[in-house]
């Protein structure tokens, strides 16, 4: 493995939740991860559901070793890193393994430190968190600088992402959560679905959001699941790798400007 | 201090005066034997540098457990202020608003045990095999010890409390080759970001429903908090109706 980075400064991280499973998260997460990988940028993919895994699943790859070593050997999450494409590496997580899906605060602390460690050798970070609002979701998101929540427009789904959001609000009360409406017919109904949401969040939690995308529904994106392969590689020309182009120039836009600023702030 | 750590402190003090270096020689506030030697090569004050070091070097009188049998490893030393101890965790509840729990573990008739030491030592054996590592305890008074629980919730503490409960039950104490069972009262309160009390409030309170119990033993308290209920995240029905009421326009 060749990532090797002269600063020690940590990239930025991004994690993606949603409260409810089968949004879309591991879709998000994995053609995210691609689309940054295509500009150039060496990107790690950390699966952060840990006991019931599926990155590796979504990639096609075959991965016999993952963080479980980490919790249960204290083996450095270095050496279970897999190669999924140019500049896209993958921290493989475990499948029906119930104790990693229950790790103790004291655990989910020793993997996020070994975790920071390994990061800094990385140009971002994204973690793809289980459904839900366990410790290791409240933990991840913590760890990371940006947290991304996917919504659709499913009740269900609106209602898993406010409670998430406030959940997380309690705990990271200066966080700016950052939406991506997923599955909507159009590009007008995906605003729809932001802008109601966030009059929500800022009547009742006075929490303001940023809009990080909008992905249309698309056969292409269930076709790649079914392939194993992203959709941003499989079908680059179809509207939902567009999207995911344009987030993730979006997304390198911000943190070159959040970092530039930094700059501008320690001179 | 060994006569070879005394040559090789006077064979440093020589090299350095011969160098020009201002030398003091550090010694125990108590005994007044020499524990060290400090080289200046700037101007600073040696006076309050020995004093500091003497704070060092004073030998903490809770430093060793009683009668040396337990390891507090997990905990680091015994008798920590425990209100201190409880205000750094309120601070934490406040930021991050996860509660903590404080449990305070008496020794049923501690009083009238013979060997108050040795049953103290089996307290904390008893008490320290049901925490995790980042639980915090320290002894409180004669028979008592104080525990506070981090980022915990009021059912998994009181399955904590009573897990303690249950083991000094299961476990006697040993005396003079016979086994005397024993058991043990606790009470158990919640903090969460809500409470406002202090760490001295909160304390006393816990430690009213331990004396109040007065001859009950193996008792389990549970106090409520100021707020009388835990924190709720849960989603309200009002919040649900304005979510839901984009989909009432389709």
């Amino acid at each position: 493995m060749k990532q090797t980075k002269s600063s020690s400064a940590m990239p930025p991280t991004l994690c993606i939740s949603s409260g409810k499973g089968g949004v879309g998260k591991t879709t998000f997460a994995v053609n995210l991860a691609a689309a940054l990988a295509a500009r150039k940028m060496r990107v790690l993919l950390i699966d952060g559901d840990l006991g019931l895994a599926n990155v590796d699943v979504v990639l096609g790859l075959n991965t016999s070793r993952t963080l479980q070593e980490t919790i249960e050997r204290g083996t450095d999450p270095a050496a279970l890193l897999v190669e999924a494409a140019p500049g896209f590496t993958v921290l493989p997580a475990s499948s029906g393994v119930p104790a990693m899906a229950d790790l103790t605060a004291f655990e989910q602390n020793e993997l996020t430190s070994a975790l920071e460690k390994l990061s800094r050798r990385f140009d971002a970070v994204i973690v793809d968190a289980a459904a839900g609002i366990g410790q290791s979701v409240l933990r991840f998101n913590e760890w990371c600088a940006i947290s991304c929540l996917i919504v659709t427009p499913d009740p269900t789904s609106l209602t898993d992402a406010y409670a998430l959001i406030k959940v997380l609000a309690a705990r990271l009360p200066a966080r700016r959560f950052h939406l991506l409406i997923n599955n909507v017919k159009s590009r007008r109904e995906g605003e729809e679905v932001y802008l109601h949401l966030q009059r929500v969040l800022h009547k009742f939690l006075h929490k303001e959001t940023e809009c990080l995308g909008i992905l249309p529904q698309d056969q292409a994106a269930v076709k790649a699941i079914r392939q194993r392969k992203p959709v941003f590689k499989l079908a680059p020309e179809t509207a939902i790798s567009k999207a995911f182009a344009e987030i993730a120039a979006t997304f390198m836009a911000s943190n070159k400007l959040m970092r530039q600023s930094k700059a501008v702030l320690s001179r | 201090m060994t006569a070879d750590r005394h040559d090789i402190l006077s064979e440093i003090e020589q090299q350095a005066r011969a160098n020009e270096l201002r030398c003091h020689r550090l010694t125990h506030p108590r005994n007044h034997t020499s524990v060290g030697l400090l080289v200046l090569q700037c101007d600073i004050d040696a006076g309050i540098l020995k004093s500091s070091l003497a704070d060092l070097t004073e030998p903490s009188p809770f430093a060793t457990p009683p009668n040396g049998k337990i390891s507090l490893s997990k905990t680091g030393s015994l008798s920590r202020n425990i209100v201190e101890l409880l205000q750094v965790e309120q601070a934490r509840v406040a930021k991050t608003r996860l509660p903590c729990a404080l449990l305070l573990v008496e020794l049923d008739d501690f009083a009238e045990l013979p060997q108050s030491d040795a049953a103290m030592d089996h307290l904390l054996s008893v008490c320290l095999d049901n925490l995790e590592k980042i639980d915090i305890l320290s002894v409180y008074e004669r028979g008592k010890i104080a525990i506070i629980l981090p980022g915990i919730n009021r059912h998994l503490a009181a399955k904590r409390a009573e897990a303690i409960r249950q083991a000094a039950i299961d476990r006697p104490l040993e005396e003079d080759g016979s086994l005397r069972p024993i058991s043990v009262s606790i009470a158990l309160s919640l903090y969460q970001a809500s409470d406002q009390g202090s760490a001295a409030a909160l304390l006393q309170k816990t430690t009213r429903h331990l004396t109040d119990r007065g001859t009950d033993k193996n008792c389990l308290f549970f106090i409520d908090t100021e707020a009388g209920k835990e924190d709720s995240l849960q989603v309200t029905v009002e919040e649900r109706l304005q979510l839901f009421s984009i989909l009432d326009r389709d």
